[in-house]
């Protein structure tokens, strides 16, 4: 097994057919796979990011979109450390949506998750119907970060997922996350073996080597 | 009538049991071990002849019910002239009602492949599902499936078929090692009922089409962006025909029940019925499924399938309480993996030749099959489970497990029917 010294839980979140599940595929396999079978509840994938200096492996839930599934889903969003709330750019519906999600988000998950918003579908410009001014301003009066990917060519979905993720790492570093709290979406990874001579395997002593 | 004792003419067992009549069906359930069951539609009989017991040891009434393909259901009933009177007044009333009717008959069978098997004449059946065309998942042993038929054949020319066949353990038992292609769309119409719904409805699904095809209804935009999302490693699905026939069915659906309308996860499971049953035969086979075998399965709160997860995880907790203390101590929530085993009937987390395995059992036996396939993978994956700690490593190990379920159980073995076990089988 990889090590790692931290493994966070994302949830994605978002209507139906926004792209979740491709923007997932596209980050854990760098493929575009546009018919895929639909999301039943959940669906996982897993990758190792390298933030800072640290390998940080990211556990991401993709979850279904439907409004049946809302009261199922809710549970995934416990213990996660950040979110991707996706929108589509080109179905405004899909923009309107998004106050509902974030209170579900707020609600359910713990307080100091990080969420990134996500304007989906921006290689097709054409089609725009939520501009990027629109997708900043929620993200602004929302505190969330914000930023504009195509899981079809690529664009942006490998700094949306990294950039949540040096967030959190920065969230520990000032102390605002505990890592041994459970409910905070981020455990320890498997003690490494170049520090396997320390007396203790501690976050504090992982971090003082660093 | 309680107590009624039946046997087919051309065979030696009795059975005892209830005979019912309803306003449009003859039906018989056994009440001993060997069990017996059928329902047959008063359409499908020809004549009725009652005479007295002659022989003192064994009193009642004998009724001959001769059905439209010569098959004969003989029961001995076991009351007084008058009760008995009453039941045979009751029939003949009814069965009058049907007189004008007996012409749907014909046209119905004449879709029915258990006919083409009987008359020798499969290979000129042009069956409608999306699997004649398309071609059917697995790889075909050609040898087998003929094996099957065969067993089939003989199965139906004694026991009835389609409409009135009536069902004996020997029928369970060749619904359980895999129904033969050719046949599974009707036997899954006939275990689920939507066979005599169909029937009883003829023309009612085109009618649905024609009435709302200018006025798409408020669930189109919702199923048509699932429409390339369903099965679509499956060939159908990849082209405008099988992608056509979904939108049809789901949409029907959705105007005969406008409360439901549409749920994610129905587009899953009649896009897998849609490969061995036509678009009609589907649309009853769903009706089934949401009236019936899983209510509030596919509702807007999914109630039905929440309350049947937390049934599953009663269970999980009842028979294996150190896999449910491992799931609680790192808390892994059940539901990830099992939701949608429910949901979508194993058919997207298992091969779909095998998720056609499981749909044979559940339409024969009903959900409680779904509850049953998902203990025993909890039972035979449980000491990986144990060794898991988070809900990833969990997923990880279950959809291990679905990748290899055609790997041999004891590829050592020296017997060679055990050394053919494959992991599909244990789990069965």
């Amino acid at each position: 097994m990889a090590s790692y010294a931290y493994l966070f839980k994302y949830i994605i979140i978002g209507d139906t057919g926004v792209g979740k599940s491709c923007l997932l595929l596209q980050f854990t396999d760098n493929r575009f796979q546009p018919a895929h079978d639909l999301t039943i509840g959940v669906e996982f994938g897993a990758r190792i990011v390298t933030v800072g200096q640290k390998r940080i492996k990211l556990q991401i839930w993709d979850t279904a979109g439907q409004e049946s599934f809302r009261s199922i889903t809710r549970s995934y969003y416990r213990g996660a450390a950040g979110a991707l709330l996706v929108y589509d750019i080109t179905r405004r519906d899909t923009f309107d949506h998004l106050a509902t999600w974030l209170e579900d988000a707020r609600k359910y998950s713990n307080a100091n998750i990080t969420i990134m918003l996500i304007g989906n579908k921006c290689d097709l410009e054409a089609k725009r119907a939520v501009s990027r001014e629109e997708g900043e301003s929620f993200a602004r009066e929302n505190g969330l970060f914000f930023i504009e990917t195509s899981a079809k060519t690529a664009a942006n979905v490998e700094e949306a997922f990294v950039h949540t993720a040096a967030d959190i790492h920065d969230k520990i570093q000032a102390g605002v996350l505990d890592v041994t709290n459970e409910s905070s979406g981020i455990k320890l990874g498997p003690t490494q073996p170049n520090l396997s001579s320390f007396p203790s395997g501690s976050a504090e002593t992982v971090r003082g080597c660093c | 009538m309680t107590g009624t004792v039946f046997s087919l003419a051309n065979l030696s067992e009795t059975y005892h049991g209830t005979v019912y009549i309803s306003t449009s069906f003859l039906a018989f359930e056994s009440s001993d071990y060997k069990g017996c069951r059928f329902a047959i539609p008063l359409l499908a009989i020809r004549r009725v002849e009652r005479n007295a017991s002659t022989d003192p040891l064994r009193p009642g009434f004998y009724l001959a019910v001769t059905l439209w393909h010569k098959m004969v259901l003989q029961f001995r009933i076991r009351r007084s002239q008058e009760v008995c009177d009453h039941w045979c007044v009751l029939l003949r009333d009814q069965l009058k009602e049907f007189l004008p009717l007996m012409g749907q008959l014909r046209p119905f069978l004449r879709q029915c492949p258990s006919e083409a098997v009987l008359l020798n004449k499969l290979d000129q059946f042009k069956a409608r599902c999306l699997g004649h065309t398309f071609g059917y998942p697995g790889l075909i042993k050609p040898q087998r499936e003929r094996a099957k038929l065969r067993f089939w054949k003989e199965y139906l020319e004694t026991h009835g078929r389609n409409l009135t066949t009536v069902c004996l353990a020997e029928f369970n038992r060749l619904v359980r090692i895999g129904l033969p292609n050719e046949l599974r769309g009707e036997i899954w119409e006939l275990c689920a009922g939507s066979l005599y719904l169909r029937f009883f409805h003829t023309g009612e699904y085109e009618a649905l089409l024609q009435a709302n095809h200018s006025s798409p209804g408020p669930y189109a935009v919702e199923i048509e962006k699932d429409l390339n999302r369903s099965l679509p490693e499956y060939p159908a699905y990849q082209s405008k025909e099988g992608i056509n026939a979904l939108r049809r069915v789901l949409n029907a659906y959705s105007w005969k029940d406008p409360e439901l309308g549409y749920c994610q996860a129905m587009n899953i499971v009649a896009s897998a019925l849609l490969i061995y049953l036509d678009e009609e035969q589907t649309f009853w086979v769903l009706s089934v499924l949401c009236d019936r075998l899983l209510p509030g399965y596919y509702s807007t709160s999914m109630y039905g399938a929440s309350l049947d997860q937390a049934i599953f995880e009663h269970l999980v907790n009842k028979t294996m309480p150190i896999l449910d203390a491992h799931f609680k101590q790192y808390d892994i929530q059940l539901a990830v993996a099992c939701l949608p085993w429910f949901l979508t009937l194993y058919i997207n987390s298992m091969p779909l030749v095998f998720a056609f395995r499981v749909l044979d059992c559940f339409f024969l036996e009903g959900p409680k099959v779904l509850f049953q396939i998902g203990l025993a993978i909890l039972k035979i994956t449980g000491g990986q489970l144990l060794e898991t700690t988070d809900d990833g490593e969990f997923m990880n190990v279950l959809k291990n497990y679905f990748d290899t379920l055609d790997e041999l159980v004891h590829p050592e073995s020296t017997n060679p029917q055990t050394r053919q076990l494959t992991k599909f089988h244990q789990l069965l």
